[in-house]
């Protein structure tokens, strides 16, 4: 059982109970906040959970679930876009599902759950469009527009802010000596220099 | 609601709460510090903008 003793700001030293950091770690990894509710600390896995969850899923609302998804083409034009799923795969659960519906597609089957985070097929040309000509990545750029681009900000920045609660899980908070707290030992060094004798008297 | 600018303050807002809660562990300083950042991610993104607005003045 790991314990961590930090000092906030309001100078009170508060014991965190980590428990089994690595669990916390892996379960905060799956889904932002449930570490942290694993480990008792309620009101921060609310804000995670709300946060950082609530962006990637608000995210990937604006592009209907498609801004996410592992690229299975076999000649990518880019590595960047190929390798754009790490990059999401801050948040655990919905990048296993994207990896999931990637499976499925290559042994031939069917996207499960309406094709949400499925990857593109390229070769297919959905009806009601005017560029049938097109892959779907275009036309799903062509259909959500800037949307297409939040979304994939949106969904990013989630993922990263993922792995800044993902060691707080791992270790508490990342507390640094507060500044009030530094301003009050030097007033006090000041105003009472002969409480303080230098070393070595 | 077609503005990119009204998309920047949800993901602002939920980017300092998150990034206070890794600071602090009681509410009231994740809350501070929060809006601190908040308002000083603001003022550099302004200051960006304005660099960006008088280049694209001189072009």
């Amino acid at each position: 059982m790991s314990k961590t003793n930090p000092t906030t700001a309001a100078d009170e030293t508060v014991e965190i109970d980590l428990r089994n950091p690595a669990i916390a770690g892996a379960l905060t990894w799956l889904i932002p906040g449930l570490g942290h509710l694993y480990q008792g600390r309620f009101a921060k896995s609310v804000i995670f959970f709300v946060c950082i969850f609530g962006t990637y899923c608000f995210g990937l609302s604006l592009a209907g679930g498609h801004a996410v998804y592992a690229d299975m083409s076999p000649a990518p034009k880019s590595r960047f876009q190929k390798y754009f799923i790490l990059c999401q795969s801050g948040v655990g659960a919905p990048s296993i599902l994207a990896f999931a519906q990637r499976r499925i597609v290559l042994s031939g089957g069917e996207p499960v759950l309406g094709g949400l985070m499925a990857p593109p097929n390229e070769s297919d040309g959905s009806p009601g469009y005017e560029f049938t000509d097109r892959g779907t990545l275009a036309q799903w750029h062509y259909h959500y527009h800037r949307f297409f681009e939040i979304s994939t900000v949106y969904v990013t920045v989630a993922s990263f802010l993922n792995i800044l609660a993902i060691y707080d899980a791992l270790a508490g908070p990342v507390v640094a000596e507060p500044e009030e707290k530094e301003e009050k030992k030097k007033a006090k060094k000041e105003d009472n220099p002969g409480e303080n004798p230098p070393d070595g008297d | 609601m077609d503005s990119y600018y009204f998309y920047l303050f949800p993901l602002l807002v939920s980017v300092s709460l998150a990034y206070g809660a890794t600071r602090h562990e009681l509410m009231k300083p994740i809350l501070e510090h929060s809006f601190r950042f908040g308002m000083w991610f603001i003022g550099f993104v302004a200051v960006i903008y304005l660099i960006i607005l008088m280049i694209s003045w001189s072009l």
